[in-house]
This record gives C-alpha cells, structure tokens and sequence, in this order.
C-alpha cells in the first residue's frame, strides 16, 4: 500500500473541501507507483468501484492541478 | 517556411477526418494545418467530410492562402472504418470533436479539442475500446491535456501537446516587430464572437470593468477600449450586442464596438492597440467547468505577435505561450481584471513594457508552423520506430 500525503498548504490554496480530499487520498491510496492509467484500470487489484475511485480521483487530480496553477498565476495581483 | 518530403512517405496514404468543415472555425483551421503537414512530408493527403465542403475561395478568405491545394473531399460513408480499412490508411487523423471512430489507419492520431464528456473504460465502453485503437492523443493545449487525463481514460503517455499553428502570415509580422515593434496608440482591443452561449467571450465583463477602471485611475485618461467581433444572427446573441452597445454609447467614447471587420482592418487595429484583453472563461472558479475557457485562445496569440501587452483571465491553454510574469497579466476576478487595465496603462512607452512585448513575440515560436510540423514529424517518426 502506498501512502500519499496532501500537505495543508496545498490543500489550502487548492480549496479542497474535507470530503474532497478523503476521497483523494483513499482513491491515491490504491495506486501502484508506476504504469499508465490504462494499467491502472486494467490491474487485477482494482475492482469496478475502484476504478469509479480512480476516475473521481483524476477528475480531482486535474482540478486540483489547476486551482493550483490559477493562484500561482495570480498571487502577486492586487 | 520549407518543409522537405520524407521519403518513405512518398504515395503513402494520409487522412484528416473532421465533419464540421463547413463551418470554417478554428477547429477547421487545425485540421487544414494538419493536412498541410502531412502533404508537406510527401503523403497523398485529404481531408474527408461527411457535411458539405467549403468553397475554396472561402477558405482563402478565411484564412489566407496557406491552404489552396489542400484537397477536401465530401464521403457518404455512414462507417468510416470500413470505409477506410480498405484503403491502407498510412497515417489517420481524427479531427472531429468528440467523434468516437475507430482508427483505420497503420497510425492514428486523435486530435483532442477539448473532453466536454467523460470517456470510462467501464461506463463507455464503446466509445473507450474506439479509443484505445489510436497511437496517441494530441491535445491543442496544456490546459486541454490536464482535463483529457482526468476525464478520459486514455494511457498518460500516449497523450501529447501538439499545438496548432497559428497563421504563417500572422508569424511573418510577427518576425518583423521582433526587429522594430510598431508605434501603439492608448487603446485596449478584444476580439471575439458577441455571443453569450456556453464560450462567452464576455465583453460585458470587460466593458463594465474597463469603464470602473477609467473612473478610478487617471491613468487611464485618454484610453480606449475597441470590441471586435462577428455577430450571430440568433435572438440571444443579438441581445447580446445590443446591450455591450448599450454600454458603449453611455461611455462618452471611451468603448467603441467593431462589428464583422475585414481582415485587414483587424490587423490595423491589432498593429495600433498598446493592450489586449480577454474574458473568455470570466469568472468561472478553478476547477469549474473548464469548457468555458479558452481551450488555446488563438486571439491572444495573435495579439502577443503584434506587441500589444495581454490582459487575461488566468484559466486556459494560452500559458503554454503566455509568461504572465514577463509577458502580461491574468486576472481572476473583477478587481484584478480593473487593476489590470491599470497596471497596463502604467506601462505606456516604457522600457518594462518593452521587455514584456519582446518577450511575448519571441515565445511564440511554440506556435509557429516550423514547430506544428517539426513535432508531428516526431510523433509519426516515433510511431513508425515502435
């Protein structure tokens, strides 16, 4: 089992709510360290619900990805 | 620009796949360009329709002569794929936005606008298994490559950016500013359709917001702020323009409203203005419907290959261009987009705003046609090796 950590500054400036990041970090928990998403789907560890775990996790991972890219863009405008 | 034949693809097979020619947007743009590379290495190119084919002297208006010779051609074929399998396809592009044809070709490229749906291996079978027959993934943005790996199950590494380029006349100027900018005059310009559907280019926004600046700030004294832009012809959209002209004529000149300008008149406007702004996307948060963004933002581009200094909502494709630290500004709400304006009119004839004009039409590169055909090249080079 892997562990990932989301870090309370990011989590913060992400704007993730509590419910959010618990279904982040579950879904994350499941992912092997390497191989591609269709590997991913395809592994025999993963049933039907997991892989609805992965995909809510990639749709979050790519919000995620951008609210953090928009305050970055942002963060010295007044 | 001068591409050579390659010469294993000399009377190999290429298809580009898009059903909206007809309606000659920027997706039709790229399709062009795709198919201009591919008859540039030397395939025997076309690009297949199941709607009408435009008239070459429209394409010609539309986009300049870049793609007079590039052969279109009208099919009836309800099944692509067993239409085409025959053929030997060598290289096949689908460029039709959320077509979930399978891929007839030795390689198959699909050309990703944007994912408005989800495509689950387990909820979307079909559409998942059509998908899995493409070599690679070709994403027209950063921002658009973000959302396909999170919205559609398609391997990571198969999904690439290729950005479409942008006009060579457009780039052709640009090479010319990059030795001697033009001379700009105190004006802000934003282009984009008047329409308030789901791609709202969202000139109110950018009316109310430029005027509030005005009263706020003297520095914005003597500004103006020009819209240009076609106007639909659908009740909602003329409502539209009817109430952004409402604004500009309470204005006292300061907002003026350009509709369906010639190309060349544009290019004037786009030489003259000192500042562009743009509100596709305002103020939807992060994360948040990203179809309401710009997927690329093609006008930007363009606005940065004239020297004039960007203003632009901090969502979408075009910071795969835009260094919003040494090349203009991105707003995400209504008091940054004001502060913008400001901030840009502060910078009116000034070294910084050199630096940010010089930096802007160097990084365009990225865009250029050399790049386009140079990239795909590889991918195709890449796909023939494995």
């Amino acid at each position: 089992m892997r562990r990932f950590v989301l870090g309370p500054r990011l989590a913060q400036l992400a704007d993730l709510s509590q419910g959010e990041i618990v279904n982040l970090v579950e879904a994350a928990s499941s992912m092997p360290s390497q191989g591609s998403t269709s590997q991913l789907a395809a592994g025999s560890q993963l049933n039907l619900d997991s892989s609805k775990e992965l995909a809510t996790l990639k749709e979050l991972c790519a919000q995620l990805q951008e609210r953090v890219q928009v305050l970055e863009r942002t963060k010295t405008s007044t | 620009m001068e591409t050579k034949p390659h010469p294993s693809f000399a009377g190999q097979l290429a298809v580009v796949f898009n059903d909206y020619m007809h309606t000659l947007g920027g997706g039709e743009r790229s399709a062009l360009a795709y198919a201009r590379a591919l008859m540039d290495f030397g395939f025997e190119t076309e690009i297949l329709t199941r709607n009408e084919v435009p008239k070459a002297s429209r394409i010609q208006e539309t986009f300049g002569n870049e793609f007079a010779d590039v052969p279109i051609r009208k099919i009836s074929a309800r099944q692509l794929y067993s239409y085409l399998k025959p053929a030997g396809v060598m290289v096949f592009v689908n460029h039709t936005f959320l077509s979930f044809e399978p891929n007839p070709g030795k390689i198959g490229f699909y050309s990703q606008m944007f994912p408005e749906r989800t495509v689950r291996r387990h909820e979307h079978s079909r559409e998942w298994a059509a998908l899995q027959t493409y070599s690679s993934l070709l994403c027209n943005s950063s921002f658009t490559q973000t959302y396909s790996l999170g919205r559609w199950d398609f391997p990571a590494e198969k999904t690439h950016v290729l950005i479409p380029p942008i006009s060579s006349a457009v780039i052709q100027a640009r090479d010319q500013y990059k030795k001697f900018l033009p001379t700009k005059k105190k004006q802000f310009l934003n282009l984009g359709r008047f329409n308030p559907g789901v791609h709202n280019k969202n000139q109110k926004i950018i009316i109310e917001a430029f005027l509030a600046a005005c009263n706020e700030s003297t520095a914005l004294k003597d500004w103006t702020l020009v819209l240009c832009g076609n106007r639909n012809q659908d009740s909602a959209s003329e409502q539209y323009y009817s109430d952004c002209q409402g604004l500009a004529d309470k204005s006292n000149g300061l907002v003026k409203l350009r509709a369906n300008l010639p190309v060349d008149e544009l290019h004037q406007l786009l030489e003259d203005s000192f500042g562009y702004v743009h509100g596709t996307g305002a103020f939807v948060p992060a994360g948040v419907s990203p179809e309401k963004c710009e997927h690329f933002g093609l006008a930007i581009a363009e606005a940065m290959a004239h020297g004039c200094i960007p203003l632009v909502y901090a969502r979408g494709g075009i910071f795969d261009v835009l260094d919003q630290k040494n090349g203009g500004f991105a707003y995400a709400n209504r008091q940054q987009l004001i502060a913008g304006f400001q901030k840009i009119s502060q910078m009116y004839s000034s070294e910084d705003a050199y630096q940010f004009q010089i930096s802007n039409v160097s990084s365009l590169d990225r865009v250029s046609r050399e790049h386009f055909t140079q990239r795909l090249l590889e991918l195709i080079l890449g796909e023939i090796r494995t």
